[in-house]
């Protein structure tokens, strides 16, 4: 059987894994803080092109904890880190976001003197494909009039709901929504969702900064459940974003007929 | 009753371990595991099969015609072959439209393959990808929802909901542990509740990670037959009772108002029960293979699906009713959070709960016999398949 390394040779390991060429311009320090009888803590500096092992934790811009055998078993590829942090063996402390970039700065951990026997080749592409959506007739109407600061919503012949944003037909009724009416801009809140997780925005392709939040709004005018979905200032003190708060949007400057003219919308004290 | 020219039955069930890792093969070679699995189960080959119905979802790894590539992996060259793709139900629905051509007596005997790789791309930005570009799009966060678990607390108390959702987590995992194919097997023990449910890495609002399920690689095959094959093939075959398919409009601000819009599952729910004359599904199923996408939905989906009113699924849940050998076992597969490739996961469902009835299960199969079983899928902005499987043939 195989020796498995230990705690030790893998944290020192990191000197001759560092991917130089990514972290020439880098300036951050990692702690690990390894728990069980062969773990220990110590601190991995990154400066000035260079990887430093200190022992201890000084002070690290973030700290992962975890014990031994999953650290070992992490570093051997054994171990999922997603399931890892989920089951709460991995912990991170700090700066989450250096903890998952730093994922790059090393390469994978091979066990010295020896040369994997099995390489699994991946190939890697990234598609980049530009979109062009038509509105029609119904949601081009809705977002021209964005553009003036006016929310637009239309009614159904048949059951009275207004639908926002609108629809061609009621869904419900099957029978087309003529009659155009404005509503809001002010609303309540029904329910909102706080984002910690950073997904890519489809609109731009960036990460998005998180925590945002998105929200279900009934504006003035519009009747139970047809609430119509947007954001909240990310700003919000948690604690505000209460059913039955009352709603405001903040439009942006420079609007050009979409969901962004809309800036998000905020809460109105008192 | 809708119309059938004849019974149709689930008679082998091949399944690839579900996996984060699976860069040892491709697709192809990937899908091939599990039907190789379920014509050995079979005792068919590839010269029985009449029909494949393949599908996944497309938007995953950006594949367009993984049927033709995968024809050197599913034997399907020459065949008849029909390709399905309808978001997380896509599994269920290839289940659907295999007993539909069955059924219909187009064919005899027909393969459904239902696979996911997604290590292969990325689900988040996948699944955002499925919304209204004109709106949703820029608001969508993948499937990661927390306002079931927002709700759940306003109605029942923070404490009592998410502990009730965690006891959810930790018995869908011990089902996990005892079925070699799933993904995800942590060994989480009762006594990490607290520090689970206040400590696991938030995702949206209450929604943590601890909650939320995997992204796995992997394939599912369910080989269906019509009645006089069903018989010569499998000693005790899972007929198709019924099933049925609900939409509603793609807008989801309709669902989240002041007061908590009705769910498709509870439709679909009402509709089959109705069809089926089932009174009391909490006694009469046997075993119950949902579609659980997060421990906070699935424990609010037995609500809807069970059609209770007040607090009897948390109760379920809370006196351990659940657990594979309680009155109510739900997933003893570990379901959904446990093991997600999404192609496969409503096939899974149908195919978990086919080998509950043959006794093909394994080390989680239900230590009493199960006769009678419901199974379900789930999709993007909340639609629903539901179905029924029988030990017995059915009359009509």
């Amino acid at each position: 059987m195989k020796q498995r390394p230990s705690v030790k040779d893998i944290i020192f390991s990191f000197i001759d894994r560092a991917n130089y060429h990514l972290i020439k311009d880098e300036n951050c320090s990692l702690g690990y803080d390894i728990t069980g009888g062969g773990g220990g803590k110590w601190t991995v500096k990154i400066q000035g092109g260079k990887v430093y092992i200190e022992e201890g934790l000084k002070g690290p811009d973030v700290v992962i904890s975890m014990k031994d055998v999953d650290f070992i078993g992490f570093t051997l590829g054994e171990l999922d880190v997603l399931n890892l942090i989920s089951s709460g063996r991995l912990k991170i402390d700090g700066d989450a976001t250096l903890a998952q970039k730093s994922a790059k700065f090393f390469k994978k951990y091979t066990s010295s003197g020896k040369q994997d026997t099995e390489e699994l080749i991946r190939l890697k592409q990234i598609l980049s494909i530009p979109q062009r959506f038509s509105t029609g007739e119904v949601m081009g109407y809705f977002l021209y009039n964005l553009k003036n600061k006016k929310i637009m919503a239309n009614r159904c012949p048949k059951c009275g709901r207004l639908q926002c944003p609108p629809r061609e037909v009621c869904a419900i009724c099957r029978v087309e929504a003529d009659e155009w009416v404005e509503v809001g801009p002010n609303g309540i809140l029904t329910v909102a969702d706080i984002v910690y997780y950073a997904s890519p925005d489809p609109l731009t392709g960036e990460i998005r900064k998180t925590p945002y939040i998105t929200a279900y709004i009934l504006l003035d005018g519009c009747s139970d459940p047809d609430t119509f979905w947007h954001e909240i200032d990310p700003d919000t003190p948690h604690e505000k974003l209460k059913k039955g708060a009352l709603v405001r949007p903040v439009w942006n400057e420079k609007r050009i007929g979409a969901i962004t003219d809309i800036k998000y919308f905020e809460v109105i004290e008192g | 009753m809708r119309k059938r020219q004849r019974e149709v039955a689930i008679v082998g069930v091949g399944q690839t371990k579900y996996s984060s890792h699976r860069e040892d093969v491709n697709q192809p070679e990937m899908i091939t595991e599990a039907i190789v699995e379920a014509l050995n189960q079979t005792g068919l080959t590839m010269d029985h099969i009449d029909c494949v119905v393949h599908g996944n979802m497309e938007l995953f790894e950006m594949i367009h015609q993984p049927d033709l590539w995968h024809t050197i992996g599913t034997g399907a060259m020459g065949k008849e072959c029909l390709r399905l793709t309808t978001g997380g139900t896509t599994g269920a629905t290839l289940v659907c439209a295999a007993d539909a051509l069955v059924a219909s007596g187009m064919h005899d005997i027909v393969m459904a393959i239902g696979f996911e790789k997604l290590q292969e791309g990325h689900t988040t930005g996948g699944i955002t990808n499925m919304a209204d570009p004109l709106w949703g799009r820029k608001l969508q966060s993948g499937a990661l929802v927390g306002i079931t678990a927002t709700q759940m607390i306003e109605e029942f108390g923070e404490q009592r909901a998410k502990k009730a959702s965690i006891d959810y987590r930790i018995i869908m995992d011990m089902h996990a542990m005892k079925n070699e194919k799933a993904h995800r097997r942590l060994g989480l023990k009762f006594d990490m509740a607290e520090d689970l449910m206040n400590n696991s890495p938030r995702l949206v609002g209450e929604l943590r990670m601890i909650h939320m399920c995997s992204q796995s690689d992997g394939a599912c095959v369910v080989i269906l037959a019509s009645e006089d094959k069903a018989k010569e093939i499998c000693d005790r075959p899972a007929w198709i009772v019924d099933h049925v398919t609900v939409h509603r409009e793609e807008h989801m601000g309709t669902l989240f108002g002041l007061k908590k819009g009705k769910l498709t599952h509870r439709h679909a729910a009402e509709v089959l029960f109705k069809r089926n004359n089932i009174k009391d599904p909490v006694a009469e199923f046997d075993v119950f293979e949902m579609y659980d996408p997060s421990s906070w939905w699935g424990l609010d989906w037995l609500r809807e699906f069970l059609l209770f009113d007040g607090d009897e699924h948390l109760r379920l849940v809370e006196d351990r009713e659940i657990y594979m050998d309680g009155k109510f076992p739900v997933n003893p597969s570990g379901g959904v959070i446990a093991s997600n490739p999404i192609g496969a996961t409503a096939m899974v469902r149908f195919a978990e709960a086919g080998l509950q009835i043959m006794g093909k299960a394994g080390e989680h199969q239900i230590k009493k016999e199960v006769n009678w079983a419901l199974a379900s899928g789930f999709g993007g902005t909340f639609w629903t398949v539901l179905g029924i499987l029988s030990s017995e043939k059915p009359k009509r």
